[in-house]
């Protein structure tokens, strides 16, 4: 098995986490939307609770990857879950496992704190993700749809 | 006897204890509190039944009661009540996305008892949830909804709600969930 080591990310991670999550919005082909900065790591995923958490891969010394989720919670099972935001293995540490290592310590997260799913999106036509996803027994959720009200339309709501 | 005090009109009653009470007339958007376990779970099970979900429904008084109203809650949820009456709910809780390096606000649940529809209660539920995202800062409000339920979808798309295009959820959930858990 892989010798991959994860840790919960802590105060001096920031420039890292920017490297990674920039890293994964040119993959996306998503730049134009990045919005991160560091400071908004520092008090957005490293304050205590965080909004978002944030875990860090490494081979040895070297960051390799990157997973930010958030916990939900699912009314009718009266259960809580784990939403997984961002899972990222840079390109040139792939085809190690390393993201279903990933994926594992964040089914364990999940399951230790009582939740009963990890849930994430995908982009449609990113087809190996959605092969490797299948292929550990996740399923594409059926029937529902995402609204989202935001920008003017938020505001004007609000008033 | 029905008096009006900043910009609400009141009613007195007597309650069932004899004591007199105020109670609001018209439409009153209030946060949950202990004691009102009872009233949620109606909800959640009336809202499972119209989605044709019931069978999916485990949550009981005490579930609600722990998650809602425990130490440091990060679930919460709004009562709309009309003449006094439970009329429907919002249950919701924080997110966050990355790319708008923003928290979110998500709409597990909301849903209005059939004999107050038609009231603007829904609506009312809603904008009272955009002022609570703008409030906390957040980039959206967002909620899950069956895709036959045409009515609803209308009513979002009124609002100026747009569905995420281009993005598929996946959930790993019950025995595969275990699975990867245990490697």
């Amino acid at each position: 098995m892989s010798a991959l080591s994860i840790r919960r990310a802590h105060k001096g991670d920031e420039y890292l986490i920017l490297t990674l999550l920039t890293e994964l919005a040119a993959y996306e082909k998503l730049l134009d939307k990045f919005k991160i900065t560091k400071d908004v790591i520092a008090r957005d995923y490293l304050c205590e609770p965080p909004l978002l958490n944030c875990d860090l891969a490494y081979e040895g010394s070297a960051p390799v990857g990157i997973c930010t989720w958030y916990w939900t919670y699912s009314s009718f099972a009266a259960r809580r879950g784990i939403h997984l935001e961002d899972l990222f293995v840079r390109p040139s540490f792939r085809g190690k496992g390393y993201g279903k290592t990933l994926l594992a310590y964040l089914a364990r997260r999940a399951v230790e704190g009582g939740g009963g799913h990890v849930a994430w999106e995908v982009l449609d036509w990113n087809k190996p993700s959605i092969d490797f996803y299948e292929g550990l027994g996740a399923k594409c959720i059926q029937n529902w749809f995402t609204y989202c009200l935001s920008d003017t339309a938020l505001e004007k709501l609000a008033q | 006897m029905v008096y009006q005090m900043e910009g609400h009109t009141y009613a007195e009653v007597h309650h069932q204890t004899g004591k007199k009470r105020k109670m609001v007339m018209g439409l009153q958007i209030r946060a949950a509190q202990p004691g009102d376990e009872g009233t949620i779970l109606r909800f959640i099970r009336d809202l499972a039944e119209y989605e044709r979900l019931l069978g999916a429904v485990v949550a009981t008084e005490a579930s609600i009661a722990a998650e809602l109203f425990g130490t440091n809650p990060r679930v919460f949820c709004d009562i709309a009540e009309y003449d006094g009456e439970p009329a429907g709910f919002a249950l919701w809780f924080t997110n966050f996305s990355t790319f708008l390096s923003k928290r979110g606000l998500y709409l597990e649940d909301l849903f209005v008892r059939p004999e107050f529809r038609g009231k603007g209660i829904g609506k009312a539920l809603l904008a009272h949830l955009a002022k609570r995202a703008v409030a906390l800062g957040c980039g959206r409000l967002e909620w899950s909804v069956l895709d036959w339920n045409e009515p609803s979808i209308a009513f979002y798309k009124s609002l100026g709600a747009v569905p995420m295009a281009d993005w598929t959820t996946f959930r790993l959930t019950g025995d595969s969930l275990e699975r990867l858990a245990a490697t």
